[in-house]
């Protein structure tokens, strides 16, 4: 079952918008920097290309272990994967809002996984988002301008 | 046990071999699809770079009123006009000292008439100071005057007769000024329509010219935001290798699970390589087509 009823965004393939964000390229870029963490290099590019396109500045980890060690202030968004070696996303979620100066930096899960109790378990240590790979860039995008604005 | 640990075995060498295949498959397809990436990647930039150019080459000159070319422009349609207006000015203070000639010549010809009057009656004077000397028998005081008398009349006759050919040569050259007036008014007038008719013809190119950029510059930016939604699109195809990496690896899981079971069910202690794929499940990689992409925010 891959069911989660709330918070559920717009699943045009061919729109543009979303919920009113309209996506197009940010001619004067945030350059907002985004962490991006998955143990998958071309995941990692995707979501890149797809955010700088959109005017922010994408940083990279492998893993939860990786990111914990490049989350600083400067960051305005975390997007994870779930599913990685030495650390996966809900333990470096867990880990990151055990620390008094992450508490509040939005954090979405990007990932094949899909079981709500999953999903429930990342809400509750505080994720913002869930999003099921493979991942429409236009939504990807769109989430990110709303959980940065 | 020899049997069970050599099927063991063969089910940890068979471990071995497929995780090997299957990275090395996942290696080539990673390679290839970072390298498609790449030129999803470069199209976006080129065509970013391409537009912003056309923006600056377009926009530049005369995409709006404070461009270079729009001041040259508007510069030199002042200027004609400005100098269309003087000429015009011109010609109308020739036309308007030329019929005040006129009128000068008029009032000479007049004048002259008078003296011609005066001098008639200056002629009548001096018979009527002859007549005199002659019933004076002959008063030289009387015949001076008629003879001074006679004289001045055909002093003033003659200098009248000068004043009238004079008058005659202008009345008949002012016509002729007044047709060369109108001549050149009508030159300036044609000329002043026709450098309107033009300047209004450059201003509506112009404006035409300006709408065409704009149209150009809105059809880019359009074409811009269909590129990177194609762009999206097939970031968004590039993601089966992902999953498909993902899921080949899977396998691993399902036969190490396999080898447990099998060495539990024949009683075996064994060494069980750790997965290749590390999953907080034990679900199948399965994507949804219809909830892929589905983004939930909290």
């Amino acid at each position: 079952m891959r069911r989660k009823p709330h918070g559920r965004f717009g699943r045009s393939r061919d729109s543009l918008s979303l919920n009113g964000i309209r996506i197009r390229p940010n001619p004067h870029p945030t350059m907002k920097k985004i962490l991006v963490i998955d143990d998958s290099p071309t995941v990692r590019q995707q979501v890149g290309l797809a955010l700088s396109q959109a005017g922010y500045q994408v940083l990279e980890a492998v893993d939860g272990v990786d990111a914990i060690g490049k989350v600083d202030a400067s960051i305005a968004m975390l997007i994870c994967d779930v599913n990685m070696p030495r650390m996966n996303g809900l333990e470096m979620l867990e880990k990151l809002r055990a620390d008094a100066r992450w508490k509040a930096l939005p954090v979405v899960m990007l990932t094949t996984e899909g079981q709500p109790a999953l999903i429930e378990r990342a809400k509750k240590a505080g994720a913002k988002g869930w999003i099921i790979k493979p991942f429409k860039a236009e939504l990807l995008v769109a989430a990110v301008q709303r959980l940065t604005a | 046990m020899a049997a069970a640990l050599t099927t063991l075995d063969r089910l940890r060498k068979l471990r071995e071999r497929m995780i090997a295949r299957v990275r090395q498959v996942n290696k080539t397809t990673e390679g290839d699809v970072l390298s498609a990436g790449r030129h999803v990647q470069r199209v976006v930039e080129v065509a970013h770079h391409h537009i912003a150019r056309l923006r600056e080459v377009l926009a530049g000159p005369v995409g709006n009123e404070d461009s270079d070319l729009g001041r040259a422009i508007r510069s030199q349609s002042d200027h004609v006009r400005q100098h269309t207006a003087s000429v015009g000015k011109a010609v109308a203070e020739h036309a308007a000292q030329v019929a005040a000639v006129a009128q000068q010549v008029r009032s000479i010809t007049t004048a002259a008439r008078e003296i011609e009057r005066l001098n008639a009656a200056a002629r009548v004077l001096s018979i009527n100071a002859r007549i005199e000397a002659s019933r004076s028998s002959g008063s030289a005081v009387f015949g001076t005057i008629a003879n001074e008398m006679q004289q001045l009349s055909k002093a003033i006759a003659s200098a009248n007769k000068t004043v009238c050919d004079l008058a005659n040569a202008m009345e008949k050259s002012v016509p002729q000024l007044v047709r060369q007036n109108h001549t050149l008014a009508h030159v300036v007038e044609g000329y002043a329509v026709e450098a309107r008719d033009r300047i209004d013809n450059v201003e509506r190119r112009v404006a035409e010219l300006r709408v065409a950029v704009s149209a150009t510059l809105a059809e880019s930016d359009n074409a811009l935001a269909e590129i990177v939604k194609e762009s999206h699109a097939a970031l968004s195809k590039l993601q089966f290798q992902d999953v498909c990496a993902q899921g080949l690896l899977q396998i691993d899981g399902w036969v190490a699970e396999a080898t447990r079971e099998t060495a539990l069910d024949l009683g075996v202690e064994t060494d069980i390589p750790p997965v290749a794929h590390t999953s907080v499940t034990n679900d199948d990689v399965e994507v949804d087509r219809r909830e892929a992409g589905e983004v939930m925010l909290f």
